[in-house]
């Protein structure tokens, strides 16, 4: 408990001011403590897991491209 | 049109719709419209002309709409009246097995990801806001957009963790039927109680702990402090939280413990030859009655479901077993069915009008009545089972439908005989004759057919 709490100090010191949110339902205070140390936590991981990607994406796009060629190819086949 | 109660026939306002300033549902010309006024219009054009409505509804996310010039009456506030496509039966989260519960969480994050790619935001994530159509989950709420603010935190994230996390964690981590919860917080489960329900290991999932345990514990700590929107969160951080909560209800599963009818189709006293023919008359007796829609109420996985839902008629399985529900939605999803619904119901406790003054979430006999109704295998359970006697039986099924194909089976069954079993036989009139005897007072049978050893196939329509 004591770690989750210097969590959330640590997120209210080096955050900086937000707009103020308007909402109709109830954000409530806890919640938003909640998921804006949540989001901090988890952000770094986040980094880690979008350039993963974007890593894997790349050698996919690489084999997409050769297999959507042969699917062409294969339509092409299907017409004549 | 679906049967409206007295005060939505007096102000055509739907009942349920009354908290999103934005615009309201009302009925006009025996049509459901949808009023998007004029303080929403800044985020409707923005919504609208970005593309963001044409995106969800080409993925089939949203509900698709038309603008219309009708407006309601009496409201001088009306920017755009918006028809949205039928849904055919409104279901609601507490008849929802998990995997409908899971896929309707996936589509709410799926739209809110596409939204902030589009610079805007969900700003409510009501599970209400979710029916299922075509066989599949969709956002029905046109004005739950705005504008995304850099730095804003997510304003629906308490609201998602209670109609989403919540239920579905404990449904995975603790019991299915704890999805019933729901009929009672109908702003989905409250936090502190889903997190003193959870098992200890909940805590060791860093999703679940941040998300249900830590949460619950910061609304109780900072429930008396005053709404301070000094912090900002980053729109990677927004897009953090999202990734984290959507990886989290994908690891949710269930685990199948067996379900007490979940094999009936091969534990009844039915031979192969016998179960066919059953199939056609069913069959044959609901070509009969030019249903759109039908109910198949004690329908376990849907076999018979789906001699309706085959014909192209939308229909409604319910079913008291959760485990069943859960098996016929997967056959559903596997096999891609877009007339078949099937949802969890026990008719001995039907879903109540629950809600505001009543009136905010419809009873299941006020969302029909059903073209047909198909009550096969059912009576003997309410009957013997509930010991509900045949005259309410046949009371209650005529509030429900203008058609019913039902199944009468004699105590010489093997079935009826499992359930007395293990108990006295209080049931002198359980028998054909009072049977017919009672149902006659509200229904002409029409047809009547044996099927197997001694079990009658009944057509009926309603006096």
């Amino acid at each position: 408990m004591q770690k989750g709490r210097l969590v959330i100090v640590f997120v209210f010191i080096f955050f900086a001011v937000a707009p103020p949110a308007h909402a109709y339902i109830d954000l409530g205070t806890g919640s938003f403590i909640v998921q804006t140390s949540l989001a901090f936590i988890f952000g770094a991981g986040f980094i880690v897991k979008s350039y993963w990607h974007r890593l894997i994406s790349l050698f996919k796009k690489t084999s997409t491209t050769s297999s959507s060629e042969t699917g062409a190819v294969e339509h092409e086949k299907e017409k004549s | 049109m679906k049967k409206r109660n007295r005060k939505e026939e007096k102000s055509n306002i739907v009942s349920s719709s009354f908290r999103d300033p934005s615009g309201s549902l009302f009925f006009k010309e025996g049509r459901l419209l949808r009023s998007v006024n004029i303080s929403y219009k800044e985020h409707y054009d923005m919504a609208s002309g970005a593309g963001l409505f044409k995106s969800l509804v080409r993925d089939a996310l949203l509900i698709p709409h038309e603008e219309v010039a009708l407006a309601a009456e009496g409201n001088a506030d009306t920017y755009k009246t918006l028809a949205p496509e039928k849904i055919s039966f409104v279901s609601y989260p507490y008849e929802w097995c998990f995997g409908q519960f899971k896929d309707a969480a996936l589509t709410t994050l799926e739209i809110q990801k596409r939204a902030l790619s589009f610079g805007m935001v969900l700003k409510d994530a009501s599970a209400f806001n979710i029916q299922f159509h075509n066989g599949r989950p969709i956002f029905i709420d046109t004005l739950s957009f705005e504008r995304y603010e850099e730095g804003s935190p997510w304003i629906a994230y308490r609201q998602f963790c209670q109609h989403f996390l919540a239920p579905l964690a404990l449904m995975s981590h603790k019991d299915q039927r704890l999805s019933q919860l729901f009929r009672i917080f109908l702003d989905g489960i409250p936090l502190n109680l889903a997190s003193s329900l959870l098992p200890l290991r909940t805590y060791f999932s860093p999703a679940l702990l941040g998300h249900i345990h830590m949460h619950a514990r910061g609304q109780e700590k900072f429930s008396h402090q005053k709404f301070t929107p000094s912090l900002r969160m980053s729109l990677h951080g927004m897009r953090a939280l999202i990734d984290n909560i959507e990886g989290a209800v994908r690891r949710l599963t269930i685990k199948s413990a067996g379900t007490e009818w979940g094999d009936y189709y091969g534990n009844t006293n039915y031979t192969e030859e016998s179960f066919g023919r059953k199939k056609e008359v069913v069959s044959r007796f609901l070509r009969r009655t030019n249903s759109h829609i039908v109910w198949d109420l004690g329908a376990n996985m849907g076999e018979f479901s789906r001699i309706a839902s085959d014909m192209g008629i939308q229909t409604i399985a319910l079913d008291n077993d959760i485990e069943a529900v859960e098996k016929n939605y997967g056959i559903v999803v596997q096999k891609k069915e877009k007339n078949l619904l099937p949802l969890l119901c026990d008719l001995t406790n039907p879903s109540p009008n629950v809600g505001w003054d009543n009136a905010e979430r419809d009873s299941l006999s006020k969302r029909g009545p059903a073209d047909t109704v198909l009550a096969l295998a059912l009576v003997h359970h309410l009957a013997i089972t509930n010991n509900t006697p045949l005259a309410m039986v046949a009371a209650y099924l005529r509030t429900v439908c203008r058609n019913l194909i039902i199944e009468f089976v004699p105590k010489t069954d093997s079935q009826v005989k499992r359930l007395l079993a293990t108990r006295k036989d209080i049931f002198p009139n359980y028998h054909e004759k009072a049977f017919e005897k009672e149902f006659e007072k509200y229904f002409t049978i029409v047809a009547k057919e044996t099927v197997g050893a001694a079990r009658c196939l009944y057509l009926m329509i309603k006096k």
